[in-house]
């Protein structure tokens, strides 16, 4: 059978400049993908779960055509992504930015219009699509002020509908929800799970774990280049179902610290988010398989410098099966 | 058929667009109105200046120009026109870039060279109307006015004049763009553009060597014809009409034919290195 979406041993590095004044500085080249295979089924919502600079974006440019990978191939219903790339692009919706992507001088209407020509709809059946689109995204009473009055949660919104203008089978968003405030954040993931019920295929990137768990069937933890693991979240959950976790707050944070816990037989993953870099204010969640590591590893915290604050203990969720999938934490600080 | 219908459909939304735009900037629409009249006014008064009161019959004597007011208004338009298309061709990579539109435009359905044309088609569509409004207060003020068929023809040399800058426009975007640069080297380009097309002076005034190079701008064969058919009317300038028109048909298909090569040669290498959207 057909998968709408298929990538196989996508690879694909950067070359970037650092530093320099008038020049340009001294190169250095980023590895962005390593490798990355997966597929998506028919009408699923499939999420590529990591951190940035994970190479959940490359993977979107690569799949929609703007980006062409160094080596590996990738199929979109069908159409590879390079010798098909216009063939593609007739099948694919692509939300990239949530508040960017728009003319800010004219109203969300106008600018929907204006795609909509660009993809030769019909004038009269643009017309209808667009009203619907701004009812199903709550942008009806705003459809015509100037998108430059507009919220980032307005501007997510309005490019999730440009994405939807052409009615299109298959539809990658790049972190839908990023920076929006929770009532946005929960419509957008609203309008996702009825486009699934419609029999879209949906290929969505986030770094929140919930929004993974809530709206996608299946998920691929990617980190560094590499998927890491995929399956569906329930499963992904069951891995670590018999670990524990505790997240702990402390002052005093260093390396040393986390490697020490990191060294500790029975634990499986140590991730930290440094909340104040100067005074080392961190939270550490320790993922672990029984209450002798738990033991082992309080009391090395409480014999280093750092000062705890809190303990508490966490349920396993997919940030868990991150941390013991890549010794990294999931979510921004 | 259904090619050049999407073409159309693609024309019309560009131009319905930029000209939406536009009309909300009202102060910038005021300003290119008004500079041809603030260049023209200040190029007089430094002639007179200089020559005091004989100044304008030195400059009829010098030029063979009688209406100094109706030259140099043409002159100011052409220059801002030919500013305006060179600088919003070139910069409208980068600035679709920033806006996060340019990845968008290469998604749908459409040559984006064609798509960027027609954005400079719509700039060069803004100068005609601006020449249209500066020039008609000039020739009413002066209680003369042009026939429908000598606008139609100042409007034809107009957008012959233009247009092809829009070929040079996308070479600077393809040649400047990765380094972020591309206003200030559009900027050096148009100024020459100026500089060469005798826009306020006849080319005569410069030596041999580089009124060749003026021969190369359509902007140069543009200032000519259109002084000729406004100041002459259409007759008298006939003889050498539509050679100038043919030259410039060819230097246009040459610019666009040049940018097109480096523009198409930039997006590839942009698609392969991830630039197609960095800002």
């Amino acid at each position: 059978m057909l998968q709408p979406i298929k990538a196989v041993n996508l690879v694909k590095a950067f070359t970037t400049r650092e530093g320099g004044q008038l020049l340009r500085g001294r190169r250095r080249v980023v590895e962005a993908l390593r490798g990355v295979s997966f597929e998506v089924r028919k009408g699923g919502v499939f999420g590529l779960l990591g951190p940035n600079g994970a190479g959940k974006t490359t993977t979107i440019k690569i799949l929609s055509t703007l980006l062409l990978p160094d080596a590996g191939d990738a199929w979109v219903m069908g159409y590879h992504v390079v010798r098909e790339a216009a063939k593609v692009r007739e099948v694919i919706g692509v939300s990239l930015y949530s508040d960017r992507g728009f003319y800010w001088k004219l109203s969300g209407r106008e600018n929907l219009a204006y795609f909509a020509r660009l993809y030769h709809l019909d004038s009269k059946y643009a017309k209808e699509r667009i009203r619907y689109l701004l009812k199903l995204l709550d942008l009806e009473e705003d459809a015509d002020r100037l998108v430059e009055e507009y919220s980032t949660g307005m501007k997510s919104k309005l490019n999730i509908a440009r994405a939807l203008l052409h009615d299109p089978p298959v539809l990658f968003l790049d972190e839908p929800t990023i920076g929006l405030d929770p009532n946005s954040a929960r419509k957008v993931r609203e309008v996702i799970l009825d486009l699934k019920r419609e029999g879209k295929t949906v290929l969505l990137t986030t770094h929140n774990m919930f929004e993974a768990d809530m709206v996608c069937d299946r998920v691929a933890i990617i980190s560094k280049g590499q998927i890491v693991a995929v399956g569906a979240p329930s499963e992904l959950k069951a891995k670590v179902a018999e670990h524990k976790a505790i997240e702990v707050s402390l002052v005093g944070y260093s390396e040393s610290i986390e490697e020490s816990l990191r060294n500790t037989p029975g634990v499986l993953g140590v991730a930290t988010r440094l909340r104040d870099p100067v005074a080392g204010v961190a939270d550490l969640k320790v993922v672990y398989d029984s209450d002798l590591s738990l033991r082992e590893a309080l009391s090395k915290l409480l014999a280093s410098n750092a000062k705890v604050l809190s303990v508490k203990s966490v349920e396993p969720t997919l940030e868990e099966v991150f941390v013991v999938m890549t010794g990294e934490r999931l979510e921004e600080g | 058929m259904r090619r050049v219908r999407n073409a159309f459909s693609t024309l019309s939304a560009v131009v319905v667009k930029e000209m939406k735009i536009m009309s909300r900037y009202p102060g910038f629409l005021f300003m290119v109105a008004a500079i041809p009249f603030m260049f023209g006014g200040m190029i007089m008064g430094i002639g007179y200046a200089v020559a005091g009161p004989s100044a304008f019959a030195n400059f009829a004597a010098n030029t063979g120009v009688g209406n100094p007011l109706l030259y140099t208004t043409l002159g100011g338009v052409l220059m801002i026109g030919s500013m305006l298309l060179v600088e919003n061709t070139a910069g409208i990579i980068r600035e679709e870039q920033m806006m996060g539109t340019f990845e968008l435009h290469y998604l749908t359905p459409n040559s984006t060279m064609l798509l960027w044309l027609f954005h400079s088609l719509s700039t060069s569509l803004l100068t005609l109307m601006i020449m249209a409004v500066d020039v008609a207060a000039v020739l009413a003020w002066q209680g003369s006015l042009l026939s429908p068929a000598e606008w139609l023809v100042a409007a034809l040399v107009t957008l012959l004049g233009l247009l092809p800058l829009a070929g040079i426009g996308l070479a600077v975007a393809a040649l400047t763009v990765r380094f972020k640069e591309v206003w200030a080297i559009a900027n050096v380009v148009s100024s020459f553009i100026a500089l060469l097309s005798g826009f306020y002076y006849p080319l005569e005034v410069f030596p041999a060597a580089v009124r060749l190079i003026s021969q190369a701008l359509p902007t140069s064969h543009a200032a000519q014809i259109l002084r000729s058919v406004m100041s002459e009317g259409l007759s008298a300038a006939r003889l050498q009409l539509w050679e100038r028109i043919a030259l410039m048909a060819a230097l246009g298909a040459a610019y666009l034919l040049l940018g097109r090569a480096l523009y198409s040669r930039w997006e590839d290498e942009a698609r392969s290195r991830g630039e197609l959207s960095k800002y």
